[in-house]
């Protein structure tokens, strides 16, 4: 019974991902929108640098955090407003009455959500890296891939626990979505070295991206480490922890929305 | 006399329900805090880039920077909210249709929704240069009759805001929710080649140019010289503000004479193909 | 609990708290029913059939009382439940529509762990079946309201549930798309024995020909519970009449004398169809007298048998009305 059940939400997870991937390749105007848009944040603060006659490893954190900022907005919009809009489209319902634990379908967007935007944030990279020219040189690879993968557990981990609480906090998704982009982008540092910004950092490291965005710079460039926050090896613990606290808070909160939503009767209803 | 009191009532209920959608989804305080932190994150992520970078020059480089970030939010703001307006009222509350077959004609139902979406702006807007002042100590050095500049250039780039943002709402008409980000994006390239964050001669030569024929590059500049007493842009360096005044007037009335005609032209198409009631959400 | 039966309430309550009022959406509800039967909660709008469709699919949990489906407990045996039943919504959208018709089915199958090479067998033949073989590789988002509520038909029958909640599954559909629905619904039920349908509907005709047994739902209340036939039963020492007046009369046709249940239907042909009960058959000369020298004109008169809606107008003591476009149903 135990494996069956395990096999069922594997096959879950599956069946979910397949829209974020199909969509990835199917609809071509979403990934011109999520290449084009960071790419246009990332020309600007680029160029700003260059006018500002900053070196050329800045405009690589600039290029690197644009691409980064396509998973925070695939977050925000695809994974913490995710659970509204089944909500609104009668899926949420069906969800909930399947044999299956509703952390599947969570897995399921993020592991759709992680690929597609993989794609576009390396799209974001391999453009800016040839418009501005960029160097990087790959100081520690080990340290590289387990800041990357780390850095989109850790931040899908949030988006899966802020599914819930969109969901439990009321009707206007979207404007907290909203109200939270732009903030982010300042506090975790998206385009400067987050050190400039002191004990803020500290603060905003409970936002992954920034502590992960340090990390990825501190290995790909050269001043990376001069500028660098803390040092990878204990960063790379930070998001260990964020990892493990957000699965946590997601399990939980999603147990609690779904409490909510069979007593109160409300989650399950377009438009309450 | 009639005329125009049906178009200010028209203007005014549709400017109602625009604010109302704007503002209504939470109590004031919380909506003044969103208003607050959106532009001033976006403010502060450029000003930290300067202070990091540019040490020495930040006096003369981080007041064209504010007066340039503050107006461009109305570009981002009132572009996309005009545009985005057509998406929203067709797709998420059904309405466009019940617009479009009564006596309101859509130029001015866009007008008072794309009005709303202006003052709210402006909140953050003066936001920004009040935060300026105080903290960045930005200084006002205003060129003579600045207080007679200042209105009529604010008015007549407004104005400019309105009819691009026509232009946008005209191709919403046309394509499907999926094609939201077109105007995001539009405003994404008006960020750079209307010279708000840097000059635009910071391009080479023939990317820089295209600034100059966009309405927003040279509202921003005269408002920089009219407040700061000197603009940013190389292209501009020499000009005076009556000339910029008469060059941001005549591009409006050629892009007006060409969106009215294409604003027109969309919504002909689209009634022709069944696309003001289309949902294509899902 | 009694292996023949398939869904059992004891004493079912729901309420809802809508800023300081308490809403009762179910009130003491029990009601058993029996493995192999397609069971009908008949009702209008807000009766609560919905509610109790919610609770006994686990969306729900109730204020008061119990409920069972398979023997399991809805609010503590949820997964066993949900193993074994689906459901259909009507006028449902669910599933993206980025994704074909075949894609979204497949992605709901998986979530009842049936192995994908089956899950699109399956998917295949109902798709045969229900027409819509051509539209296999099309965008959901680009399908009719028909053909997307066939579709949902089909994503509630893969995964071959015991228990199969139907909540109003052809509203809004045209009559021929609706009778597809139907006679999918009959077969289905007929290839497995211990399949068992619970249906709401508020069409009434749809209830009398699909469901075993009926029960009739309103403000939140079981009112009646027997087979269609039994529950015509309650009205066999009534005299039912229905006429037809000349033109549209139903503005100007407040009463008649004599009779009870009265109800007046304006009809497409512009003529009007008053049904009404009697209590004494020796009085219906005086009515037709009354209704000439009111200045109606009378086209045909027929005694007739009792209906469903007849049941439902003498229990619930009002009309259950039903779409325009269901009346030539």
């Amino acid at each position: 019974m135990k494996k069956e059940y395990l096999i069922r939400n594997i096959r879950a997870v599956l069946g979910r991902a397949y829209p974020r991937v199909i969509a990835a390749n199917r609809e071509y105007s979403w990934v011109i929108a999520d290449i084009v848009l960071p790419l246009l944040s990332v020309v600007a603060y680029g160029t700003l640098y260059k006018f500002l006659g900053a070196s050329k490893d800045f405009l690589g954190f600039a290029v690197l955090g644009g691409a980064m900022s396509a998973f925070w907005l695939n977050v925000l919009w695809d994974m913490a407003s995710q659970l509204y809009w089944e909500r609104m489209s009668g899926n949420l319902q069906l969800y909930i009455s399947s044999p299956i634990s509703l952390i599947s379908i969570l897995f399921g967007m993020s592991i759709g959500g992680m690929f597609a935007t993989s794609l576009r944030a390396a799209a974001t990279l391999i453009v800016g890296t040839l418009i501005f020219k960029l160097d990087f040189s790959l100081i520690n690879l080990t340290q590289l891939i387990l800041v990357f993968f780390l850095t989109l557990s850790s931040l899908y981990g949030l988006g899966m626990t802020l599914a819930s609480l969109y969901l439990i906090w009321g009707r206007e998704a979207w404007h907290l979505s909203e109200f939270f982009q732009e903030p982010v982008y300042l506090v975790s540092g998206m385009y400067f070295p987050i050190k400039f910004l002191g004990k803020v950092g500290f603060f905003s490291s409970l936002i992954p991206l920034t502590i992960g965005l340090d990390g990825l710079r501190q290995v790909l460039f050269k001043q990376g480490s001069f500028f660098g926050f803390l040092s990878v090896n204990i960063e790379i613990l930070i998001l260990i922890f964020l990892t493990v606290i957000y699965m946590i808070l997601a399990v939980f909160y999603l147990k609690k929305m779904e409490y909510l939503a069979r007593k109160e009767g409300k989650l399950t209803i377009r438009w309450e | 006399m009639g005329i125009i009191k049906k178009f200010l009532n028209d203007f005014k209920s549709s400017f109602y329900l625009g604010w109302k959608i704007e503002s209504n989804w939470t109590d004031p305080f919380l909506f003044l805090i969103y208003s607050i932190a959106k532009p001033l994150s976006s403010a502060f992520i450029l000003i930290i880039m300067y202070i990091i970078i540019s040490q020495g020059k930040i006096q003369e480089t981080l007041p064209h920077l504010v007066i340039g970030n503050a107006l461009h939010l109305y570009t981002a703001n009132v572009l996309f909210g005009i545009a985005w307006t057509v998406i929203d009222d067709r797709e998420f509350y059904e309405t466009l249709k019940y617009v479009y077959i009564s006596p309101v004609s859509m130029f001015q139902f866009l007008a008072g929704r794309g009005f709303a979406k202006y003052l709210t702006t402006t909140i953050s807007s003066f936001i920004i240069i009040i935060f300026g002042f105080i903290f960045l100590k930005v200084r006002f050095t205003p060129v003579p009759y600045w207080y007679i500049y200042f209105p009529i250039f604010l008015f007549v780039g407004s104005l400019s805001l309105f009819i691009i943002g026509y232009f946008f709402a005209g191709i919403n008409f046309l394509i499907s929710r999926q094609g939201w980000f077109l105007t995001q994006s539009a405003t994404g390239v008006f960020l750079l080649l209307t010279g708000a964050i840097f000059p635009i001669n910071t391009f080479p030569n023939f990317i820089g140019k295209i600034g100059i024929y966009i309405p927003q590059t040279v509202w921003i500049d005269g408002m920089r010289k009219i407040l700061l007493g000197q603009g940013w842009n190389s292209y501009f360096m020499n000009m005076s503000i009556n000339n910029m005044l008469s060059l941001l007037i005549f591009e409006n009335i050629i892009y007006f004479i060409i969106i009215f005609l294409f604003f027109n032209f969309s919504l002909r198409i689209a009634r022709y193909r069944g696309l003001i009631d289309q949902r294509t959400m899902g | 609990m009694n292996e023949l039966i398939a869904i059992k309430t004891e004493n079912l309550g729901r309420t809802y708290k809508k800023e300081k009022e308490v809403i009762e959406a179910l009130k003491n509800i029990n009601i058993e029913v029996n493995k192999g039967e397609i069971f009908g909660l008949l009702g209008p709008n807000g009766a609560g059939k919905t509610t109790l469709i919610k609770i006994l699919t686990t969306l729900l949990l109730p204020t008061s009382g119990k409920a069972y489906v398979l023997g399991y407990d809805v609010e503590k045996e949820t997964l066993r439940i949900r193993e074994k039943i689906n459901m259909v919504s009507g006028g449902e959208w669910a599933g993206y529509g980025i994704l074909t018709v075949k894609e979204n089915l497949w992605m709901f199958s998986q979530f009842y762990g049936i192995p994908s090479k089956k899950a699109k067998r399956d998917i295949d033949k109902y798709l045969e079946i229900f027409g819509l073989k051509e539209d296999a590789n099309t965008k959901i988002s680009k399908l009719s309201t028909g053909m997307r509520q066939k579709m949902n038909i089909i994503r509630g029958i893969l995964s071959d549930p015991e228990v199969l909640f139907l909540d109003e599954p052809t509203l809004g559909l045209d009559v021929q798309i609706a009778r597809t629905v139907r006679t999918f619904i009959k077969i289905w039920m007929k290839e497995k024995e211990n399949r068992t349908i619970l249906l709401t509907t508020h069409y009434l005709n749809e209830a009398d020909e699909l469901c075993n047994r009926i029960a009739i739902i309103d403000n939140g209340e079981i009112h009646a519970l027997d087979t269609p036939q039994g529950l015509k039963k309650l009205l066999k020492n009534k005299i039912l009449y229905s006429i037809e007046l000349e033109r549209e009369s139903y503005l100007k046709l407040k009463e008649i004398p004599y009779t009870t249940k009265f109800t007046v239907n304006p009809l497409k042909d512009g003529k009007t169809e008053i049904k009404f009960q009697i209590q004494d058959e020796g009085k219906i000369v005086e009515i037709f007298n009354y209704l000439k020298d009111n200045g109606f004109t009378l086209t045909s008169f027929r005694k007739r048998e009792p209906t469903l809606e007849d049941v439902f107008i003498e229990i619930v003591g009002k009309e259950l009305k039903e779409d325009e476009e269901r009346i030539s149903y």
